[in-house]
């Protein structure tokens, strides 16, 4: 496991590639180097550079297309379109930028873009209505949670629930801890918005955890 | 439950400020309002399992075959890259050879043109005037004098003739040469060599001849 600071003062970890590799030995030489460094590199075609940026942030790309499709292979492919994006768009981006929001903003559109093309074939076959938001709507899980492990699986399971669109807020506000104002410029929604609608999502799971027969104690 | 709406509104901008960072106003509300305050504890629990859930969840890790996967489709994007600029070359060369000959026969359809039709605006004299003065006439001693035309001699000064349109390049010399080739950049300097050539055959075709020095009485 390796760690490095980003732009944004974050540390960032990523999995080196075992044995002697030329992944591997790419890697460690650039351990420590920094996001402008590479982007920088990358900018002028160097590929190797660019994939320590991939080995840096491809947990953080994969959780968001994760949050957002409810698919492992759905994920991974808008993991893979998403750096390619980032490859193809690099010299229209500054190196002196942060890299984490840009390419999390990708992956949001890309996976949100499949999201509703999914959702309309699915409209269109009649066999499922996916378009509403049932987050929320109860924790039987909950009261029964012998254990926190049992807690957090009920609320991974409702928040599988969550329409796309809320499942991008949620994984940046609770998965990336972001503020409201990162979200907004990454998901480009108003402030406003975006604070109302975490807030309705946030009381659905108060309630469900805290509700009526919900017996967990804060 | 039901929290003071007001300071419900004012406790969600401040889930991320720790409890010692209330505003004291704020704070004196929780202390005096049960309610408020269940909820406002109820809330901060809420945020504590949802970021734990996130962070617990292994399926939000990435798998291991991820990475190889986007090296090696940069690896495909650079080839399809490759080809592309490839293609895009050639077919630059390819226009350019087209827009060479159309240039070239563009300036030979002008010399065409112009040796057909005169060349206005540059010189209005004939190219041919007839010089009376050059007849023998013979003055009477009553008076008057005439003209012997049919001894004159020949007034028309001679004219070089152009050079033959059949030394220019055939227009189908012109189409062989902007057909794509191995080396389009052979044939760019082969028509601008026939364009230069042209130029200077039209130049000289065009010249005016010398008028003969007029001669008054």
């Amino acid at each position: 496991m390796v760690e490095s600071v980003n732009t944004l003062g974050r540390v960032d970890t990523a999995v080196v590639p075992a044995g002697d590799s030329p992944e591997a030995r790419a890697v460690s030489g650039e351990i420590g180097v920094s996001d402008i460094e590479l982007l920088r590199r990358a900018r002028g075609g160097d590929r190797d550079a660019f994939g320590v940026l991939v080995l840096r942030y491809q947990d953080a790309v994969y959780a968001a297309a994760w949050a957002i499709l409810k698919s492992r292979e759905d994920a991974e492919d808008a993991a893979q379109e998403s750096f390619l994006r980032a490859w193809r768009g690099l010299d229209r981006f500054d190196p002196t930028r942060p890299f984490r929001p840009w390419i999390l903003r990708i992956v949001a559109n890309v996976a949100l873009t499949v999201r509703s093309r999914r959702r309309i074939h699915v409209e269109l076959d009649e066999t499922l209505d996916v378009s509403d938001d049932r987050a929320g709507g109860d924790l039987p899980a909950a009261a029964a949670a012998a254990n926190r492990r049992e807690l957090l699986d009920a609320v991974g399971r409702m928040t599988a629930e969550l329409s796309p669109e809320n499942a991008a807020l949620f994984h940046l506000r609770y998965g990336e801890d972001l503020s409201i104002d990162e979200i907004s410029r990454i998901l480009d929604r108003r402030p406003g918005a975006l604070a109302v609608a975490l807030h309705r999502i946030r009381e659905r799971f108060r309630r469900a955890l805290f509700g009526p027969g919900n017996g967990v104690e804060p | 439950m039901k929290p003071c709406p007001e300071i419900q509104l004012r406790l969600n901008d401040l889930l991320d400020a720790g409890e010692s960072k209330l505003p004291v106003a704020v704070r004196a509300h929780l202390d005096a309002c049960p309610e408020c305050r269940a909820w406002w504890e109820q809330t901060r629990e809420t945020e504590n399992v949802l970021r734990e859930s996130t962070s617990a969840d292994a399926e939000r890790k990435a798998p291991a075959s991820l990475e190889g996967r986007i090296r090696a489709a940069l690896e495909r994007e650079a080839v399809v890259a490759s080809e592309r600029n490839s293609k895009t070359g050639s077919r630059r060369r390819w226009l350019a050879a087209v827009a060479a000959t159309l240039v070239v026969a563009a300036g030979i359809a002008t010399a065409v043109f112009l040796s057909r039709s005169g060349s206005p605006g540059r010189d209005s004299t004939p190219l041919r005037a007839p010089i009376v003065d050059e007849y023998p006439e013979t003055v009477h001693p009553g008076g008057g004098k005439t003209t012997d035309v049919a001894q004159g001699t020949d007034a028309f000064p001679a004219v070089a003739a152009p050079p033959s349109l059949a030394a220019l390049p055939s227009w189908g010399d012109l189409i062989l040469a902007a057909a794509p080739v191995e080396d389009a950049r052979q044939d760019l300097r082969w028509l601008t060599r026939a364009v230069v050539s042209n130029a200077e055959s039209a130049a000289r075709a065009f010249a005016p001849a010398d008028a003969p020095p007029s001669r008054t009485n």
